[in-house]
């Protein structure tokens, strides 16, 4: 996988979770695993095809999703997963991988994404299609959400 | 071919003209004209048509705002811009008004014809997407365990509502990405899977991994094959609307709540020999 598609993801996220109201954005660990990833909470993946084909996987725990959810939704306290809650995050997915897939088709990539799917669960097992899997830790005003890169 | 009831929307009489005689020749019904934004809001609630040519500059008003009160009025209805003036803002603007269609002047017969049938398919391809596509994967995966365990699925229970689902141990994903983008997830116990597994193999397995990649070989024959059937049927149509697929993934756990996405999916429970399969499939018309 070329090194340099991990920059697209890393703008959108910048960019996409300012608009969004946060304002500081971290890039922390990166990495790279084999095929096989664990999550606890909730999982959103969505899928890549064109020129490069693969899926995103970005997971996060429960608690801080609701974080997001509820600075997404001006505040409003969530203190369950609801229907609103499940849908700001689906659309976060969305608009992260939407503008990941503009910067990759600025590198001379061509693709499209799917809509996103969301499951929720401890101890998930995932194993993705792609041998290698790039993995980056962002953080939006303390909150951590992982970043899974399997393409190829 | 189809045929369809057409307003126009242009301030010019000649260009009226030029356009009812066009779609009349190949029998479309012209059900009205308007030059104005007011009589483009009368027309639309008198004649109710399926789509509307528009021009883009009208006096005290542009294509935009015209789009605008047709969509509050009915979203469904297609819009087909006809303009002289013609650039990439323009079209970026009319695309994110829902625009189907941008056609410059002078009209070119055979260019409008083909952005009538192209606007118009459009629609009407999701509809026979909807109708047929379960009905097609749920044949691809009696198909796809048939030929590789040599056992037979029945589908005995009903269709189950559209909710999440708890995953009964593996869950196996595809998404579709194409004119209309969507999913296919194929559910079931690890037992079962395993069942599945060894039958294909005719020995027992080595690996956990060798499970998952006999899901993901599942997922992507059922898929690959259902996905085929509906391609052909979108080709007859239009070339340019194939559905691709992304990579399987595989999510193993128990109590896994698999949500339901933000446009409708179907879902029935098939019996296999090692046990039950849930199938879940939908798709969301294109933008």
């Amino acid at each position: 996988m070329d090194a340099k598609l991990i920059n697209p993801f890393i703008a959108s996220f910048n960019h996409v979770m300012q608009q969004m109201g946060f304002s500081t954005i971290k890039t922390g660990t990166l990495s790279v695993k084999g095929r096989e990833l664990e999550a606890e909470g909730l999982v959103l993946v969505v899928g890549l095809v064109g020129d490069l084909k693969g899926n995103i996987v970005y997971i996060m725990d429960e608690a801080i999703a609701r974080q997001i959810a509820s600075k997404m939704m001006m505040g409003m306290p969530v203190p369950e997963m609801d229907t609103m809650a499940r849908s700001s995050l689906s659309e976060l997915s969305n608009m992260l991988s939407a503008h990941a897939a503009t910067g990759i088709t600025a590198l001379g990539y061509n693709v499209d994404i799917s809509p996103p799917n969301m499951m929720q669960g401890s101890g998930i097992h995932i194993i993705m299609s792609a041998d290698k899997v790039l993995c980056i830790e962002m953080v939006a005003d303390g909150l951590p959400i992982q970043l899974n890169i399997a393409i190829g | 071919m189809n045929t369809y009831e057409v307003m126009i929307v242009d301030d010019s009489p000649f260009t009226v003209t030029v356009i009812k005689e066009i779609l009349e020749r190949h029998g479309h019904e012209v059900v009205g004209s308007a030059g104005t934004l007011d009589e483009v809001k009368e027309m639309v609630m008198d004649t109710m048509p399926e789509l509307v040519t528009m021009d883009m500059t009208l006096p005290g008003t542009d294509g935009f705002e015209c789009t605008r009160a047709i969509h509050a009025y009915n979203p469904t209805i297609k819009i087909i811009a006809i303009s002289s003036m013609k650039d990439d803002d323009i079209v970026s603007e009319a695309i994110r008004h829902n625009i189907s269609a941008y056609i410059q002047k002078p009209i070119n017969e055979e260019e409008l014809i083909a952005a009538v049938n192209a606007t118009m398919a459009s629609g009407d391809l999701f509809e026979t997407i909807e109708d047929e596509f379960f009905g097609i994967f749920k044949e691809a995966l009696n198909d796809g365990v048939k030929n590789l365990t040599k056992t037979a699925l029945t589908y005995k229970e009903e269709e189950q509502p559209d909710d999440k689902f708890t995953s009964e141990g593996i869950t196996c994903m595809i998404n579709v990405i194409g004119k209309f983008s969507g999913r296919m997830m194929i559910s079931l116990s690890k037992a079962c899977a395993t069942g599945l597994a060894v039958a294909t193999l005719k020995r027992e397995l080595q690996s956990d991994m060798e499970l998952s990649n006999f899901m993901m070989e599942l997922a992507n024959v059922v898929s690959g094959n259902a996905i085929s059937v509906l391609n052909t049927i979108i080709s007859k149509r239009n070339r340019s609307y194939g559905l691709r697929l992304s990579p399987p993934s595989v999510f193993e756990g128990k109590d896994v709540q698999v949500f339901p996405p933000e446009y409708k999916t179907q879902t029935i429970v098939a019996e296999s020999t090692f046990g039950k399969i849930l199938l879940n499939v939908g798709f969301k018309r294109g933008e």
